[in-house]
């Protein structure tokens, strides 16, 4: 498969911005697939992950005629993308901080386990536990570690990439993903000894 | 550069996100350090291993939903429910009156039950004795004879 360059994907966000809708089912076609594995990985929901990959595709047209060439395509696209989720996963901590509070404990403890339900694709048993484990960890991170590592790692971009799009530093970059990388060795770590729960890898 | 920071340089070292210099001095204080090779082995697997996760997969409805999505945004700010629900309970209104005002010459003429007509005529006192159960043209004649009678001494 050919990659196209992200000029071409530039040139095709000035004609989103002129209100060129085949411009922009072009630019839904090459992104899709990463802005949903973005968002999934950035929330720990698959489930939510098109959701908030269709909020995004929304926000990246409206702000198309704001788009300024001197940023790459996909650095803008990961800002619109980080943005989003970190809202969401705000809002998302608040409404559960907020149920948190009403619930009994065994209302807390039947959320926990429903949370827990894979909802991705089909794993082996092994898979699933790694995944539970990888997402415990991510739970831990700060948001701004959770995008860190999740563009670094998910999305292989570069530290220099990573900094534009979150409006940062490289050497900020390089803490923050080390720290994750290191958080979630140690769960990994955990499950492999067989130290982990079994609620932290549900 | 002492151990502790030579550990937090390893991701970056293991991402390639190194400087040359910084690269080659990591790679001399590895090489002389087996708790710094462990921790790279680790984060290296770590690393492998999180790559091997599957990922969600778009479905085929996304571009349709959001390509939707757009259409609802892109109509104008009075084509919205809560604007469009009175307007068009405004105009169905007035097409009702149109209807009715330009059709009336065309109705045809109205066969009128005689004790309707009378009672309708008489309105007023139905409506007052209808509580009383007078509903017929012959209750109403009653009612006048009575009138009647007071009248007269």
């Amino acid at each position: 498969m050919t990659t196209l360059p992200d000029t071409d994907d530039a040139r095709l966000m000035i004609a989103v911005g002129r209100g060129d809708k085949r411009a922009f089912s072009a630019l839904f076609d090459r992104h899709q697939a990463s802005v949903v594995r973005f968002c999934g990985r950035f929330v720990g929901s698959a489930a939510r992950a098109e959701e908030l990959a269709q909020d995004v595709f929304v926000k990246l047209y409206k702000s198309a005629s704001r788009y300024s060439p001197t940023a790459t395509f996909k650095t803008f696209l990961y800002r619109v993308a980080t943005n989003h989720c970190l809202n969401e996963l705000r809002r998302f901590d608040e409404r559960r901080a907020q149920e948190a509070k009403e619930m009994t404990q065994e209302q807390h403890d039947a959320a926990l386990e429903h949370e827990g339900t894979s909802e991705g694709p089909d794993l082996s048993l092994e898979g699933r536990e790694l995944e539970a484990a990888v997402n415990a960890a991510m739970e831990q991170l700060s948001a701004r570690e959770r995008a860190a590592f999740a563009m670094c790692r998910f999305e292989g971009m570069a530290y220099r990439d990573i900094a534009a799009a979150m409006e940062s530093t490289e050497s900020a970059v390089k803490s923050l993903i080390h720290r994750a990388t290191v958080t979630v060795m140690k769960h990994v770590e955990a499950w492999q000894s067989g130290a982990m729960p079994s609620r932290s890898l549900a | 550069m002492n151990e502790k920071n030579w550990q937090s340089e390893l991701t970056a070292y293991i991402d390639g996100e190194l400087p040359e210099a910084e690269r080659k001095a990591l790679e001399a204080a590895l090489a002389a350090d087996p708790k710094l090779q462990a921790l790279e082995k680790k984060l290296r697997q770590t690393i492998a291993l999180v790559k091997t996760l599957p990922a969600p997969e778009p479905s085929r409805a996304l571009k349709q939903s959001v390509l939707a999505h757009l259409d609802e945004e892109k109509r104008p700010s009075w084509f919205s429910w809560p604007t469009l629900v009175p307007a068009m309970t405004l105009a169905a209104a007035a097409v009702l009156v149109l209807v009715l005002r330009g059709g009336r010459e065309e109705l045809p003429p109205l066969v009128v039950d005689e004790e309707v007509l009378v009672i309708s005529q008489n309105m007023e006192v139905v409506e007052d004795l209808d509580l009383v159960g007078l509903a017929s043209a012959e209750d109403l004649e009653v009612v006048e004879q009575l009138k009647d009678l007071e009248v007269t001494p």
